[in-house]
């Protein structure tokens, strides 16, 4: 997959990154970069992914702002949090709140399910990001 | 007989034949203890049970209640015709019961753990810990009704005369724990509606096994009266054979009577839960040859030589009585259970280990039986004990 | 003149009652009666009694369940993987990346707890569904109630847990399971045993969600409390009526299931039972269990009657066959 190193751009007057690259599991797969411009541009309206207030949300304001003070903060300045703002270890007594490899992976799959193997075989999870250390 | 000639008087086609099937399945059951069950069973998530257990406690079982049937009838009835035939049908039945446990040590898969339900720890919500208890007891009760018998044997007079006064109280002992653990097994079905197919599932279940158990053990006792009177002539005195006759014809009358029933209930079933539609399918067909084929058709004859006083009929009657019953209990273990899932038909044939096996305990069970007969006063009073039970 | 069984004259029958050597002379022996108390006696209470057997479980309330949404699940076997990690299980012939095992429909095995299937998907040929196998731990578990030597217990955290210590191979709990779950594992000769998924009983004592449910990236899985979990699935299915079928598959079937499912092709094509009836199964055998301390109460003295009243009848016909002989003889 051919990555174009995408430079930070304007959108609506709010900086977006270009490319985020995804490495919390570096111990078992290489890390992923992650065209955000491209995807942005695809998804056409930044709600579409960054769901947190959208009425798809089935968490009440506190149970997300009261996890992270300062990004409720800095959401109200930046609009926009990363996956991880809300989403972090998963809890069996919240279990309407996915953990974040959870949140990735719902989030992508949404349209990347059918694009190669993915979906079809294990073979595609490697095709699509997982390239294997 | 000196050892020389009783060694040469062994050597006989059946006992040729017994000694093969014996030598052949030596192996099979080397392998099923030494290498574990896998190697001699095909069971598996759909079909841990196989015709092992279906022969032997399934279809065994409702058979071997000739002797509690007997007894009950001669004891407990004060039918005096059943009195010569008491001790036979008693020892028919404990040794059908000792089988039908070394069939489960075989087939266990833990069998040195067999007596844990008794001792160990209780699952008293289970209905197959009602039968392990029950058969447990059973067997005992056996044991002692038959101590007479033993007793006589080692000429032991004291024990011999307490051993008789306690037989009622056995007798009806016997009847409450047969009638338990004969409805029990069918009870155990209970627990499967969605892997039972519908026309043999019924909540009538336990009272269906226990009525085809009683003429089940009614036709047992006809054969082995038969078997008896034509094979060991010699070990049986003049009352047992002269009543034999009447013993079998009574019998016949008994079990027409029980499949009568039966065959009402078996049709009660179907009206209950509405099963008539079923009966047109292709499993609805197999449901008609047992119902008609294997049990209206014996009882039609058993009551046809009855009343003709036929005793050929009569036990023609009971092996076609008997084999109908080991349909029902294969079809309920086998044919019908899990009779959705695919490859169904092919699933269900035995292992040829498993076949081996049973061939084997049959063998063994003839012999062990024709053994006691040969030696114990079963069919014959020993002078000193006339009259006595 | 009266004679008696040995042709001596008697006076009157009165003097001579007992006309048989051994045998008692009125209905029923004082001997026998006890002999069949004491066997009744000893008989009842060697039979456990059904304590409240008709009275009603109202379950665990606060237990944990799981929730699989086979909309979600892309079939990558991470769950398949973790599974055989977390229970330290030998690894399988074919690698959990390999998607030829798609082919042939798997079920759990000793050698596996949890398999995943793969199906068609009517909706969409391009999306396949698949389907996660493993014991679904039942509320009211079948297994359980059928083990003679109660080596199940349903925990209180949900999970439905065996005990091989206890275990002595009949198998009546795989017969039983009306999802033809537990494995044994018969190819060991000294130690078989019931393989099943146990909910990662362990893990969870120590404060970890099952393997699976870490495991899975689609959310497929999802483990908490039962009764959150179908609140859920209520709002996924009422918020996506094209995506979902209407029916949580667990919540009613053979008195609930600790495991849900919900799904976009109907639950029959993926294989799941869908003639269970909605109450637990241990019901079905409770009229039977709480008949048989009944039968041992109530046999003895219908038998002891029955008994008592034939002596009775063979005693009068005795006597009346005696007087008639009798008095033949005295007419001589």
């Amino acid at each position: 997959m051919m990555v174009l190193k995408a430079m930070p751009v304007l959108v609506e007057g709010m900086e977006i990154p270009g490319t985020i690259v995804i490495d919390h599991i570096q111990k078992q797969y290489n890390p992923v970069t992650f065209d955000h411009t491209m995807h942005a541009g695809l998804a056409g309206n930044c709600g579409k992914c960054h769901h947190q207030h959208s009425e798809k949300t089935i968490s009440v304001c506190k149970e997300c702002h009261a996890l992270n003070a300062d990004a409720f903060k800095a959401s109200a300045k930046e609009g926009f949090l990363p996956c991880s703002g809300c989403h972090s270890d998963y809890s069996p007594d919240a279990p309407g709140m996915p953990g974040l490899k959870v949140a990735f992976h719902k989030k992508c799959f949404e349209c990347h399910v059918g694009i190669g193997e993915l979906g079809s075989s294990p073979r595609g999870c490697a095709q699509t990001c997982h390239t294997k250390k | 007989m000196s050892p020389s000639e009783y060694s040469r008087s062994l050597i006989t086609p059946f006992n040729l034949i017994a000694a093969s099937i014996l030598a052949t399945s030596l192996p099979i059951f080397i392998a099923r203890y030494g290498k574990g069950l896998a190697s001699v069973l095909d069971a598996t998530n759909e079909y841990p049970w196989g015709l092992l257990l279906s022969w032997g406690i399934f279809a065994g079982e409702p058979l071997f209640a000739a002797g509690f049937v007997v007894a009950a009838g001669y004891y407990l009835f004060g039918m005096k015709t059943y009195r010569p035939l008491v001790r036979l049908a008693v020892l028919g039945g404990m040794l059908g019961y000792a089988f039908a446990a070394s069939y489960l040590l075989i087939d266990l898969g833990r069998p040195w753990r067999i007596y844990y339900p008794m001792l160990i720890n209780f699952g008293p919500s289970s209905v197959l810990f009602i039968v392990a208890w029950h058969v447990a007891l059973y067997v005992t009760v056996q044991l002692m009704e038959f101590s007479p018998a033993i007793l006589e044997w080692l000429g032991s007079k004291r024990l011999h005369k307490w051993a008789v006064s306690v037989t009622v109280a056995l007798i009806i002992g016997g009847v409450i724990l047969s009638t338990v653990h004969q409805s029990a097994l069918g009870a155990m079905y209970l627990i499967t509606p969605g892997k039972l197919h519908p026309l043999w599932y019924s909540a009538h279940l336990p009272l269906l096994f226990f009525s085809s158990a009683v003429y089940a053990a009614m036709a047992f006792a006809i054969i082995l009266s038969f078997v008896a009177v034509r094979y060991f002539r010699e070990r049986c005195d003049n009352e047992f054979i002269s009543n034999i006759p009447a013993v079998t014809l009574s019998l016949g009358k008994g079990a027409a009577v029980a499949m009568y029933i039966y065959f009402a209930l078996k049709v009660i079933a179907l009206a209950q839960d509405d099963r008539w539609g079923l009966l047109l399918t292709p499993f609805g067909y197999w449901y008609l040859v047992e119902l008609l084929g294997f049990i209206a058709v014996p009882m039609a004859l058993f009551s046809i030589a009855v009343k003709t006083e036929n005793l050929t009929l009569v036990r023609f009657a009971s092996l076609w009585a008997v084999f109908g019953i080991v349909l029902n209990r294969v079809n309920v273990n086998l044919i019908a259970f899990n009779w959705n899932m695919p490859e169904h038909f092919e699933r269900i044939i035995p292992s040829s280990g498993e076949v081996i096996m049973i061939l084997a305990m049959v063998t063994l069970h003839i012999l062990v039986f024709r053994w006691i007969l040969n030696r114990f006063p079963v069919t014959k009073e020993l002078p000193e004990y006339k009259g006595s039970h | 003149m009266y004679k008696n069984k040995k042709g001596q004259p008697i006076e009157s029958i009165e003097q001579n009652p007992s006309q048989e050597s051994s045998r008692p002379s009125r209905g029923i022996s004082r001997r026998s009666f006890l002999s069949v108390s004491m066997l009744t006696g000893c008989a009842a209470l060697g039979v456990p009694l059904q304590a409240g057997a008709l009275s009603e479980f109202k379950g665990w309330p606060k237990s944990y369940g799981m929730l699989t949404d086979f909309t979600a699940c892309v079939g990558c076997r991470s769950c398949e993987e973790a599974c055989n990690k977390a229970n330290g299980m030998p690894a399988p012939d074919k690698p959990f990346t390999d998607d030829s095992v798609f082919r042939e429909s798997r079920w759990p095995s000793a050698a596996a707890l949890t398999v995943v299937n793969r199906f068609e998907n009517p909706k969409d040929k391009t999306k396949p569904t698949y389907r996660k196998v493993q014991c679904n731990h039942c509320l009211e578990p079948a297994c359980a109630s059928a083990c003679p030597i109660h080596a199940y217990t349903k925990t209180p955290e949900g999970a439905v847990i065996y005990n091989e210590d206890l275990c002595f191979g009949c198998r009546y709990c795989v017969i039983a399971c009306p999802f033809n779950i537990p494995g044994y594992s018969y190819e060991s000769a000294l130690e078989p045993k019931i393989i099943k998924c146990t909910l990662c009983h362990v893990r969870v004592s120590k404060g970890q969600i099952p393997a699976c449910a870490d495991a899975c990236p689609a959310g497929a899985i999802t483990y908490g409390k039962r009764e959150d979990l179908l609140k859920i699935a209520r709002k996924r299915i009422e918020d996506n009526p094209d995506k979902y079928i209407e029916h949580i598959y667990g919540e009613r079937e053979v008195g609930g299931t600790s495991w849900l499912y919900i799904s976009g092709v109907p639950f029959e094509q993926l294989g799941f039972p869908s003639n269970l009836p909605k109450k637990p199964l241990l019901e079905l055998t409770e009229g039977y269990l709480s008949a048989v301390p009944v039968i041992f109460t109530t046999f003895p003295a219908i038998f002891g009657l029955v008994y008592s009243a034939m002596k009775h009848h063979t005693k009068k016909a005795g006597k009346e066959e005696e007087h008639g002989h009798l008095k033949e003889d005295d007419n001589e």
